[in-house]
C-alpha cells in the first residue's frame, strides 16, 4: 500500500520521509496553480528523499491551459511525475504534448456519488417531520417515501466503473484514477493494470468559479484559501463540511483499511486538516 | 438574428407552437418512463438533471410533441444528461434507441463520457450534444468531445463574455456552440456539483382541517439542493473561519450580503458575442417559458439590427432582466458575474 502526502504548504515538504509519494497542486482552481519555483522545492525534496511526485491540476480555461503547460514542460524536463487531470482538455494536452508525465483520472471526473447528506435518505433512515406553516398556522407532518434499494447501489458505484471507460483510459496512457472516501459503501470495479487511489478523509462535494461568494468576500480571487477557510457542522449532514478556497468538502468517517482490498485501493492520498500546523495528521490507513 | 439561435424548454406537445410564436428556433427536453421510476426515481436526478415534474413521462406523448415539432420545424433534443452506473445501462441505451428512432427527435443531449464512448461503439448516428455537465472551460475540451463524436457543446455556465468568445473562436466551424442566457444559476460548477439534490412535490392527504400529511423522498423540502443549504449556513453564519495561524473566528463577524446569490442571467454578454453563431439556451424544463423565449428573441432581434450602442444595450438587457425575473440587476446575478470574476476576465 502507497502512502502519499498532499502537501498543501511547503513547509510539509519536512514530513514526506513517512511517505512514498507527494501530492502537490489544486484539483479545483487555476488560480493556484504553482510556480516553476515552487514545483522546484518541491521535486527537490522529494528526489532527496527518493518519493515521487504527483501535480494536482485543475479545470481550467484557455488562459489556464498556459500556465499547465509551464509546470508540464518543468516537469517532463524534470523525469518522470504523475500528472491527476480534472478536465478533459489538460488530458489532450498531456496526451499530446507530454508523453513523459504519466496521467492520472481526478475525482473530479469520476462523478461518484458523494455528499453525506444522502445517507440517511438512500438508506431509508430518515424520520417524520413535523413542521408548522407560520403564514396559515396548517401543521403539516412529512413521511419519507421509501428509496429503493437500487438507488443506494448507484450512490455506490460511478461511471468510472464501466469497463468502456477503463478501456479508453487505458488505451490512452491513463494507469491510475483517484476517487474519494465515500459515507456509505463503495462498489469499485477497476481492471487489474488500473492503479485506485483514495484521498483521506476530505472528499470534495462541489466547486465554483466564484470564490468570492462562498468566502463572502464578494469580490474575485484574494488568494483568500491561503488566509482562512470555513467548517461547520449541521444536522442535514452526519460529518463535519469544510469550505476550503472554491471547493466544499466532506470530512469521512469512514476507516479507509475497510475498504482497501474490497475497492482495488492501492493508494491512499492524505491531506492534512486546513491550517492544522505543518506536521500533517497521523493517518491509520 | 446575430447567429444567434434561441432553444427553449417543453413538456408538452401543446407548448410547441407557443414556443415557435415566441421565436425559439429548437427546443429540448427529458424522458423518464415507469421502468426508470421504479428503479431511479426522477427526483434525485439520476436519469437526467431535472428532477421530479421536468420530463415527459409517456413515450406516447413524446411521441406526439416530436411529431409536433417537426410539423411546426422546430428540431428537438431529448436529454439523457446524467451519469450513469453500470445497472442503469439495460434502460438508458433501449430509452435511447426508442426516443432516437420517434419522428422530430433530431438528437440528444449527454453527459457521461462512458455513454459516449458506447454510443460510438454502436455507431449511434444522430447528432450528439455535450451538456454544461461536461464542464467545458476551454476549446481543447470542446475538440476531446468532438474527437469522440459530439457535433455540439453547451459551455459551462461560469464563463466570462470574453473567454466565451476566446472558446468559439478558437473552435471556429469545427463545434457548434451553446450558453446558458436565462434562469438556472448556481453557485456552483454544475458538472462538478455532488451535491445531493431531490426535487418531489410527494403525495399530499388532508388529516384534518388544520393538518396535511405529505409523503415525500426528501423529508425536510420539496426541492431541495445542497447549493441553497449551504448559502443558508452562511446566511445564519452558522460556521466557524480557522485562520492560517489556527485561530478561530466565528461566522458571525463575516457579512452576509443578500440577495447576491446567482440567479442566471447572461443577456448584457450578448453584445460581446454578436456574430458567433451560439445557440442561446432558456433554462427551465417544466416551467412554461414563452414570455422569456419571446423577449429574449426581441432583444437579440433589435441587436441584430444594430438598433445599440453598448450602453443602450445593457440598460435594455438589464431592464429586461429586472421584467422577467421580479427583481433588479444588482450586478451580482449573472451566471458569473464579471464583479467576481479572476483574472479580471
Amino acid at each position: 500500500m502507497e502512502k502519499a502526502l498532499h502537501v498543501t504548504d511547503l513547509r510539509q515538504l519536512d514530513r514526506i520521509a513517512a511517505y512514498d509519494r507527494v501530492y502537490y497542486g489544486s484539483e479545483f482552481c487555476q488560480e493556484l496553480v504553482p510556480s516553476v519555483d515552487e514545483l522546484e522545492r518541491v521535486c527537490d525534496a522529494a528526489a532527496s528523499k527518493g518519493k515521487g511526485v504527483t501535480l494536482l491540476t485543475p479545470y481550467v480555461t484557455d488562459e489556464g491551459l498556459g500556465r499547465l503547460e509551464r509546470a508540464f514542460g518543468f516537469l517532463a524536463r524534470r523525469g518522470r511525475a504523475e500528472v491527476v487531470f480534472n478536465d478533459w482538455g489538460v488530458f489532450t494536452l498531456l496526451r499530446g504534448s507530454y508523453p513523459a508525465l504519466a496521467p492520472v483520472l481526478g475525482r473530479l471526473l469520476t462523478k461518484q456519488q458523494r455528499d453525506p447528506l444522502a445517507r440517511d435518505v438512500i438508506f431509508n433512515r430518515q424520520r417524520p417531520l413535523r413542521t408548522r406553516d407560520r403564514r396559515t398556522g396548517r401543521t403539516r407532518i412529512c413521511f419519507p417515501r421509501p428509496v429503493p434499494p437500487t438507488v443506494a447501489g448507484h450512490f455506490s458505484a460511478s461511471m468510472s466503473n464501466m469497463p468502456v471507460f477503463q478501456e479508453y483510459l487505458r488505451a490512452n496512457g491513463v494507469r491510475r484514477l483517484e476517487l474519494d472516501n465515500l459515507v456509505w459503501d463503495m462498489t469499485v470495479r477497476a481492471h487489474r493494470q488500473m492503479g485506485v487511489s483514495l484521498h483521506v478523509p476530505f472528499g470534495y462535494i462541489t466547486t465554483t468559479r466564484m470564490c468570492g461568494l462562498l468566502n463572502l468576500t464578494y469580490a474575485s480571487c484574494r488568494r483568500e484559501c491561503r488566509e482562512r477557510c470555513f467548517t461547520f457542522r449541521d444536522e442535514a449532514w452526519p460529518v463535519p463540511l469544510y469550505i476550503i478556497g472554491n471547493a466544499v468538502f466532506y470530512e469521512s468517517d469512514v476507516t479507509p483499511a475497510s475498504r482497501l482490498r474490497a475497492c482495488h485501493v492501492d493508494r491512499l492520498v492524505i491531506r492534512p486538516k486546513p491550517f492544522s500546523g505543518t506536521r500533517p495528521e497521523r493517518y491509520k490507513g | 438574428m446575430n447567429g444567434f439561435r434561441i432553444a427553449a424548454p417543453f413538456t408538452a406537445a401543446a407548448q410547441v407552437g407557443e414556443f415557435r410564436k415566441a421565436g425559439a428556433d429548437e427546443l429540448y427536453c427529458g424522458f423518464v418512463d415507469a421502468g426508470s421510476e421504479k428503479s431511479w426515481p426522477a427526483a434525485f436526478h439520476l436519469i437526467n438533471h431535472r428532477g421530479g415534474g421536468g420530463s415527459f413521462t409517456d413515450p406516447a406523448a413524446l411521441a406526439e410533441a416530436l411529431a409536433e415539432a417537426r410539423r411546426q420545424g422546430l428540431p428537438v433534443y431529448v436529454t439523457f444528461n446524467s451519469c450513469y452506473t453500470e445497472a442503469q445501462y439495460r434502460w438508458v441505451l433501449p430509452a435511447i434507441e426508442r426516443v432516437s428512432g420517434l419522428d422530430g427527435c433530431a438528437g440528444i443531449i449527454v453527459t457521461d463520457i462512458a455513454l459516449l464512448l458506447t454510443l460510438r461503439r454502436m455507431g449511434y448516428a444522430k447528432p450528439i450534444c455535450m451538456s454544461t455537465g461536461g464542464t467545458t472551460f476551454n476549446a481543447r475540451t470542446a475538440g476531446f468531445f468532438r474527437s469522440l463524436g459530439v457535433s455540439r457543446v453547451v459551455l459551462d455556465r461560469q464563463l466570462s463574455a470574453a473567454e466565451i468568445a476566446g472558446i468559439a473562436a478558437r473552435c471556429g466551424d469545427t463545434m457548434h456552440l451553446e450558453i446558458f442566457v436565462y434562469h438556472g444559476g448556481c453557485m456552483f460548477v454544475d458538472g462538478y456539483c455532488m451535491f445531493f439534490h431531490c426535487r418531489d412535490a410527494g403525495e399530499r392527504s388532508v388529516l384534518g382541517p388544520d393538518t396535511e400529511l405529505v409523503h415525500r423522498y426528501y423529508v425536510p423540502a420539496e426541492n431541495h439542493g445542497g447549493c441553497t443549504k449551504i448559502d443558508e449556513i452562511l446566511t445564519r453564519k452558522a460556521f466557524c473561519a480557522v485562520t492560517s495561524s489556527g485561530k478561530r473566528i466565528p461566522g458571525s463577524r463575516f457579512a452576509h450580503a443578500k440577495n447576491k446569490y446567482p440567479y442566471g442571467c447572461n443577456l448584457c454578454a450578448l453584445y460581446d458575442l454578436a456574430g458567433r453563431h451560439l445557440t442561446l439556451k432558456v433554462v427551465g424544463r417544466g416551467e412554461k417559458r414563452f414570455e422569456t423565449v419571446r423577449a429574449i428573441a426581441r432583444l437579440a432581434g433589435r441587436l441584430e439590427r444594430g438598433a445599440y450602442t453598448r450602453g443602450r444595450y445593457v440598460q435594455a438587457s438589464k431592464k429586461l432582466f429586472s421584467a422577467l425575473s421580479g427583481r433588479k440587476c444588482n450586478g451580482y446575478q449573472c451566471y458569473y458575474p464579471p464583479r467576481l470574476a479572476n483574472g479580471g476576465t
